[in-house]
């Protein structure tokens, strides 16, 4: 309860307190979308990046399972759905069902007193991800951190690994592992060695040293892909639908993006995003992977919910925001605010310049 | 249908969206004002940014208890943005000197503590209504928005001296109860 908020009705400002500064509609616009951004977090839960290296990033996508109850909480997290929501609520859209597809893993090593489980992966030939838990006899803190060395994805050549742990109660956690590997393909079965050799409590600061190593492989779920190659071009950006993979729990779409040398010679930022719908009238939420490729030709995709059984076709958006900033140094100068009280600046970083392309929507015909 | 003055408050107690967009048309200029006015000296703009995107998602989460028309809303949300702005700006200087600019700003750390880590829960608002309703008025003005002893003499019609002896008297209380509350054990 936020019961203050309702003190506030009885407190008057004195009419000094009442400012009001020029706002250009851009920063109206710019407020507008960070609330919405907010309140689209607030519905869904906290969505995590990870930086895995310059001008990478992915984006884990996540699936989980967890025959395991915990007594202290059977109470409360007894339901697969409501782990993976528990661990993390973001992503749960898009694997309702993957229960039915996971594998058990069931492996598990003891070090230190402290026992890791791995419990259940899952394949989509894109991405894997498996569940874990962690099991201590002495009491670990809030909240833990993992850390692994030499960890490996068969033939893959280049990986994002993303592990995200969350308390149960004193002696229990769950887990997450999330393991992409930038759209090359490992095959049809994905052999992971996952080392793990530290565990950091991150409230006190200290470190427990182990071993708990574990190899396992995990075979894909069944998929089908259907290859599209359609494209969709404006203003120097090429946008271009390469494939698009259906699995039982989700819809891969395959995106290559290319962009005009002038496009390049202008910008600092450019981002390209997409929205799908069908002609059922869904529209389907998505989280995109990583890049690989060059600045000017980057292979990129998005991992969309299953789409509808009764749909025929597939509509799908793409929107670059491009943006140019620009960084100043100078020597530190005296100004005054708009309360003219003196500031010194020395460098200011500010947006020059802003623009949102919407490309003309591709539409993809659904083969059975 | 969309929103505009006459239907705006009833609609973001609908949460309905458009709603909210209306109020940073009509208002940003106004938030942004009280907000920079207490955080510019830090200098840091991404704070006002944050600042700004709290304060009008504090009016959305907490829209069913304001009361009143147009008129009271502007009042209701300029004290939001001060509360907001106040907070951040404490938040930023915690390790920090407290610039000589703001010397309201310099408050007893041991009831502040208690008061942060209270705020938005329900004990703070049992708290404050043990309070009379005098007590209750200057404590919000003086620790949640900041306002000197002078400007809250003058709303409440006292004089400093009373203002300044009845915060004394209070804050001692509500640290007894606060401690209290705290050794009473509180599950977050």
């Amino acid at each position: 309860m936020k019961g203050i908020y309702k003190f506030f009705n009885d407190v008057q400002l004195d009419k000094k307190e009442f400012i009001e500064l020029d706002v250009s509609d851009f920063e109206k616009a710019q407020v507008k979308k960070r609330l919405k951004q907010s309140l689209k977090k607030k519905k869904k839960g906290v969505r995590r990046w990870r930086q895995i290296a310059v001008a990478f990033l992915f984006i884990g996508l996540s699936g989980t399972i967890l025959g395991y109850t915990f007594p202290a909480q059977a109470g409360s997290i007894p339901i697969v759905k409501n782990i993976f929501q528990f661990i993390d609520g973001d992503r749960s859209f898009l694997y309702e069902n993957y229960k039915e597809f996971s594998t058990a893993i069931d492996l598990s090593e003891v070090s230190k007193g402290v026992e890791i489980t791995i419990n259940d992966a899952l394949y989509d030939g894109e991405t894997i991800f498996i569940t874990y838990s962690l099991k201590s006899k002495k009491k670990l803190g809030d909240q833990l951190r993992i850390h692994d060395t030499s960890s490996s994805l068969k033939d893959a050549d280049g990986m994002a690994w993303g592990s995200e742990i969350k308390r149960v109660d004193d002696y229990n956690y769950v887990g997450l592992l999330t393991v992409g590997n930038f759209g090359t393909s490992v095959g049809d079965t994905a052999y992971l060695v996952w080392n793990i050799d530290k565990i950091l409590m991150e409230k006190s600061n200290t470190i427990i040293n182990g071993h708990w190593r574990f190899a396992f492989s995990v075979e894909a779920t069944s998929k089908y892909t259907q290859i599209v190659n359609k494209s969709s071009s404006l203003d120097g950006i090429n946008v271009t639908i390469r494939q698009i993979t259906h699995t039982p729990m989700s819809t891969i779409v395959y995106v290559r993006q290319q962009l005009d040398q002038h496009i390049l010679d202008y910008w600092d930022n450019i981002d390209l995003d997409f929205t799908m719908t069908d002609d059922m009238g869904n529209n389907y939420d998505g989280l995109n992977h990583g890049g690989r490729g060059y600045p000017h030709d980057i292979r990129t995709g998005k991992t969309f919910g299953k789409v509808d059984e009764r749909a025929t076709t597939l509509k799908i958006m793409p929107h670059v925001r491009l943006m140019k900033s620009s960084v100043n140094d100078y020597e530190p100068i005296e100004e005054k605010n708009a309360f003219g009280e003196t500031v010194v600046r020395n460098s200011t970083v500010e947006i020059k310049d802003f623009k949102e392309i919407n490309l003309e929507p591709i539409v993809i015909e659904l083969k059975e | 249908m969309k929103s505009n003055e006459k239907n705006f408050i009833k609609r973001l107690k609908r949460q309905k969206e458009d709603a909210l967009e209306y109020v940073v048309d009509q208002y940003l200029s106004l938030v942004k004002g009280v907000i920079y006015k207490v955080l510019a000296p830090l200098q840091q703009d991404y704070i006002v940014d944050e600042c700004i995107n709290d304060v009008f998602l504090s009016i959305w989460d907490n829209i069913e208890q304001f009361k009143g028309g147009t008129d009271d809303f502007r009042k209701w949300l300029c004290v939001i943005a001060k509360f907001k702005a106040f907070d951040y700006y404490r938040r930023a200087v915690k390790n920090r000197e407290v610039s000589s600019e703001h010397p309201d700003l310099l408050i007893d750390p041991s009831v502040e503590e208690v008061i942060i880590q209270l705020e938005n829960q329900e004990e703070l608002v049992k708290l404050i209504n043990t309070l009379d309703a005098i007590d209750r008025k200057i404590f919000i003005m003086k620790f949640f928005i900041g306002m000197n002893t002078k400007d809250i003499a003058m709303q409440v019609d006292l004089t400093g001296a009373a203002v300044d002896n009845r915060i004394y008297r209070g804050k001692k209380k509500l640290q007894q109860q606060a401690i209290e509350l705290k050794l009473g054990g509180n599950p977050t």
